[in-house]
């Protein structure tokens, strides 16, 4: 742990200073050139490398010491300890430029991968390649005594990683030779026990053979899942080997795909290319690379064999999923390098899927499956919709709360995103279930879900994902319900009693009352046609649950991903989704799940959207008008969606026009302005008594606007809206006003009425202005929402009340 | 391929909210290396490998406090096997030039991360962070007040020497882990 004096520590450690530092620099240079550098040394090394670990800016070491460190570093003479710390303090300060630092002439293979681990710190394609051209050849000669191949793979492994142009074509030619044999001819007998011993016990045991995991005797040809309480060399290379196999192929596995003679093979039948590879198993006729494809192949069809053994450690266990991963994602690469293995490939896969496919424990390893079936279904000629079908409907469903597979899942779905969208409906009806990832680990899939959210959406779907969003917060509480119900043992769970009410959201996960309901927000895929009305009791029961950490988590993805889906929706939504989608908007407003920061952030969202939705399509104000109607002309909205509300009214002074829609009618102006007339009228008038709830002034201010631009396109009503505008200089001088609203603001108010009455006793200039020119809707999406009409006003105001000495004669 | 390992002190819950996390042990193991050979300025190379570590440090933090506060989160205060895991990705060029997916476990107030190619196994990531979670805690005794974690650096080496070659992620059975726990003297917990 992290104690107040590590904490301490750390900062004297950052705190040294450069002659400081100098001083016990020599201190630890006398030490290590001294006799015999023991546990004094060891614990300066220590000290030392934490003085320059400590802090991200460069330590100043002299060069001198610099070198001495190397030196005793490749020192035979030196403690491992000390070589270590050596090892430490270089790869601590990397990159260098003093490094004199190379693995020529190392012999011993611990000290060589150490230094490696210097040289591979430095970030130099030099270095990192003359690290891949000695180990190789030292790979490639005979091995002096100690020198173990074991500690050399892994560096070649990251030298691979790194730079894979390290290596030449021979170089990788001998060492697929190598690991075609590592993998396919370690012994199988155990090591030699290296017993600590006492005086009574032997020294050494006999080896016995090496088993599988359930402890039979293996079968086979050994591989990372045969134990054994000692290994051989071999056995280590060998489980190196399959450890950076996948890598390796990935490398140098299909470079010869290009050369013609492999054009010619790819011409001929797969079914007598399959036949060529499987009567080549001897072997050493192909070449290297098709020899390693070859062996690995066999490799993985053995482990995964292997997997179907009741492992007797618990770790076991583990280690054979992902070994069972690792080999289908192998054969995957191999079928991708050379198609002939397909068809060997498609009957094992399909084996093992039905041998799997019902093991919850196995669920990760159904991902590579698909996605092998997925990339070769074609070749294959095989349907891989049935194993989608499968994974689409039953893993999001019961493994939601598993945070590794929820991370794969929707990777799986990102990687082939664009497949499934042209190809296969199930992923686009499956959303419900994938959205059961983000609602239970929404920290980390939130970026993953802005990449999928694109690809769900459609004509067909944008409805149902809409409502989906604002209840994604009701669909983690209900997930947690589910999750503790079925933690239940059977007879609590049964125990509800469809004539009480239930009092309890567990009660009521079982009740008939609220089963159906919670079945609609649980479902695995879509239903378009279903009522979400009917969530509302739901939303009101799971209140409960609203301040729960993981809702609250869930319900702050949801803004950014509204934001996305109008986005999105622009780009495809026609005049009858626009219209539902308004109609929904103004609906939800009502139905949210009673988190205030959640609905805060949602009725920002939705109150920006809706002006776009309405730009894209301003006939929506005469094909939704009744609902629009409800909508604006409710007080309680004015106050509860404040945002909402004002950008709904602004959009109806804008649109409706018969410049937007030929269809708007004198009629319908007439009723949208006696309803908005109203609000008005309730939110200003003085009710000497009561306190007065106070109102946005933009609201108040857009509401006269509004009211004002429909008189001017019905001009019966100038003289309604002019009194009333007349009116509002009696309301800020209130008492009662001037307590509620600060004084800049009802001064902007008085201004605006001012400015709108003038306005309308022009009603030609009035309608002129008010009136935009026709196609200016698709150009109004960027511009500020009422950017054109204060500078309308500004001109008017001019003109009626010029500025002295402007006075016309 | 394991790009980078972090060992973090989660700062406790403090008055103005979790106190700052501590790197313990923090060991790159490369990144691939892109034409411009070699690194310009040595001190703005380093610089930035720390500033990577620090940003995986502060994000693994954040998620183990985002999960603390989930009523799902495990009470077992060491169980290694149910020690709460997580996996998530970072974008291109926040902080490596390339994807990775780092995926942590947290054992009290300790994390253990590792940085991963996204192509890696990750049911293979999650297993060795199993397995060097508990080894680590014996290691580096971090689990003793008195103990100095931030002095052991030749501890955690040896260790990942065996466990993390390189950064290379190993299939290693039950049996392989009892030959490296000989060598490394660590005591098997029944």
């Amino acid at each position: 742990m992290f104690t107040a004096a590590a904490e301490s520590f750390l900062k004297q450690a950052r705190e040294i200073q450069e002659e400081e530092l100098r001083r016990f620099a020599s201190r630890v240079a006398a030490l290590l050139q001294g006799p015999e550098p023991g546990a004094g040394a060891a614990d300066c090394l220590q000290r030392l490398h934490l003085t320059v670990a400590a802090t991200k800016y460069p330590r100043k070491l002299d060069g001198k010491f610099v070198e001495l460190l190397q030196t005793v570093l490749c020192s035979s003479k030196s403690p491992a300890q000390i070589q270590v710390l050596c090892a430490a303090i270089l790869r601590e300060m990397s990159p260098c430029n003093e490094l004199i630092l190379s693995c020529d002439k190392i012999q011993d293979a611990k000290l060589l991968s150490l230094v490696s681990s210097v040289l591979l710190a430095q970030g130099n394609k030099k270095a990192v390649s003359a690290v891949g051209q000695h180990v190789v050849k030292v790979l490639e000669g005979r091995l002096p005594e100690g020198l173990s191949a074991r500690y050399l793979l892994p560096v070649l492994s990251n030298v691979i990683s790194l730079s894979p142009e390290s290596l030449t074509e021979e170089q990788t030619d001998v060492v697929s030779k190598k690991m075609a044999d590592w993998l396919r001819h370690a012994s199988i007998q155990q090591g030699v026990t290296q017993s600590s011993g006492g005086f009574f016990s032997p020294r050494s045991r006999q080896p016995g053979p090496v088993t599988e995991v359930d402890g039979t005797v293996a079968t086979d040809f050994f591989t990372v899942l045969s134990v054994g309480q000692c290994y051989t060399q071999d056995q280590w290379l060998n489980m190196q080997a399959f450890s950076m196999l996948r890598k390796w192929l990935l490398c140098y596995g299909d470079k010869e795909l290009k050369t013609p003679s492999s054009d010619d093979k790819s011409g001929m039948g797969s079914s007598v290319m399959s036949v060529v590879s499987t009567t080549s198993t001897s072997g050493h006729l192909l070449p290297p690379k098709e020899h390693l494809r070859e062996k690995a192949f066999e490799y993985c069809q053995r482990l995964i064999e292997q997997t179907n053994r009741r492992p007797l450690k618990k770790n076991d266990g583990d280690l054979q999923k992902a070994c069972l991963i690792e080999a289908v994602t192998i054969m995957d690469v191999i079928c991708k390098q050379d198609s002939s293995y397909v068809h060997r490939a498609v009957s094992f896969l399909k084996t093992l899927h039905g041998r799997i496919c019902g093991d919850a424990s196995y669920a990760r390893a159904l991902l590579p499956i698909a996605q092998f079936f997925l990339n070769h279904c074609e070749m294959a000629a095989v349907d891989s919709d049935a194993i989608c079908k499968h994974l689409f409907t039953d893993i999001p469903a019961q493994h939601f709360h598993n945070p590794s597979l929820a991370f794969e899942f929707v990777q799986f779905c990102k990687d082939n995103s664009q497949l499934f969208t042209e190809t296969s409906s199930i992923f686009k009806q499956s959303f419900p279930n994938l959205f059961k990832f983000l609602a239970w680990n929404s920290p980390p899939l939130i970026s993953e879900f802005v990449d999928l959210l694109p690809f769900l959406l459609d004509a067909g779907t944008a409805v149902e994902i809409f409502h989906l969003l604002l209840d994604l917060p009701c669909l983690t509480a209900a997930l947690d319900i589910q999750l503790r119900s079925a933690a239940l043992p059977a007879s609590k769970r049964a125990a509800s009693n469809p004539a009480v009410k239930p009092a309890t959201y567990m009660e009521a996960f079982c009740h008939p009352l609220y089963k159906s309901m919670f079945q609609y927000l649980l479902r695995t895929s879509s239903t378009p046609k279903d009522a979400p009305e009917r969530l509302i009791p739901l939303r009101q029961l799971l209140g409960s649950l609203a301040s729960s950490p993981r809702v609250v988590q869930c319900s702050e993805t949801v803004p950014v991903l509204l934001e996305l889906f109008f986005r999105v929706v622009a780009e495809f939504a026609d005049g009858p989704l626009i219209n539902q989608l308004v109609v929904l908007l103004l609906q939800r407003s009502d139905q949210l799940y009673e988190i205030p920061a959640f609905k805060d952030d949602v009725y920002r969202v939705l109150s920006s959207q809706l002006v776009v939705l309405c730009s894209l399509h301003p006939a929506v104000i005469v094909e939704a008008s009744t609902e629009i109607l409800e909508f604006s002309g409710m007080v309680s909205n004015v106050q509860n969606k404040e945002a909402i509300f004002t950008q709904m009214v602004w959009a109806i002074g804008e649109y409706m026009s018969v410049s937007y829609d030929k269809r708007c009618t004198v009629e319908q102006i007439n009723e949208f302005f006696e309803t908005l007339e109203v609000v008005l009228f309730e939110i200003t008038q003085l009710r000497p008594l009561a306190s007065i709830p106070r109102y946005a002034p933009s609201t108040i201010s857009v509401l006269m606007a509004t009211l004002t631009k429909l008189a001017a396109r019905s001009q019966d009503l100038i003289p309604r809206v002019s009194m009333f505008l007349s009116k509002m200089k009696t309301f800020v001088q209130s008492p009662a006003v001037t307590s509620v609203y600060c004084e800049a603001d009802l001064e902007e108010l008085l201004i605006r009425a001012t400015e709108l009455s003038n306005l309308l006793k022009m009603p030609d200039v009035a309608q002129f202005v008010f009136t935009p020119p026709a196609g200016v809707g698709s150009t109004r999406f960027q511009r500020e929402v009422n950017d054109s009409l204060p500078f309308a006003l500004r001109i008017v105001t001019h003109l009626l009340e010029p500025a002295p000495g402007c006075m016309p004669p | 391929m394991v790009r980078a390992l972090v060992l973090l002190a989660l700062g406790g819950e403090g008055p103005a909210g979790p106190a700052p996390c501590r790197v313990l042990c923090a060991r790159s193991f490369g990144t691939p290396l892109s034409a411009r050979d070699p690194p310009a300025d040595p001190a703005r190379e380093r610089l930035r490998r720390q500033e990577q570590i620090a940003a995986v440090a502060r994000q693994v933090t954040t998620q183990c406090h985002l999960l603390r506060s989930s009523p799902h989160f495990p009470t077992d205060p060491i169980s290694f096997q149910n020690a709460p895991y997580g996996v998530f990705q970072l974008p291109p060029g926040d902080p490596f030039p390339e994807r990775v997916t780092v995926t942590w476990i947290q054992v009290m107030a300790l994390a253990l991360a590792l940085v991963c190619d996204p192509q890696e196994n990750l049911t293979l990531a999650e297993l060795t962070l199993r397995r060097l979670a508990p080894r680590f805690l014996a290691s580096l005794r971090l689990l003793d007040p008195g103990a100095n974690a931030l002095l052991h650096p030749d501890a955690a080496d040896g260790l990942l020497e065996r466990l993390l070659p390189q950064g290379e992620m190993l299939f290693l059975n039950e049996g392989f882990i009892q030959g490296m726990d000989r060598e490394l003297g660590i005591k098997r917990s029944r």
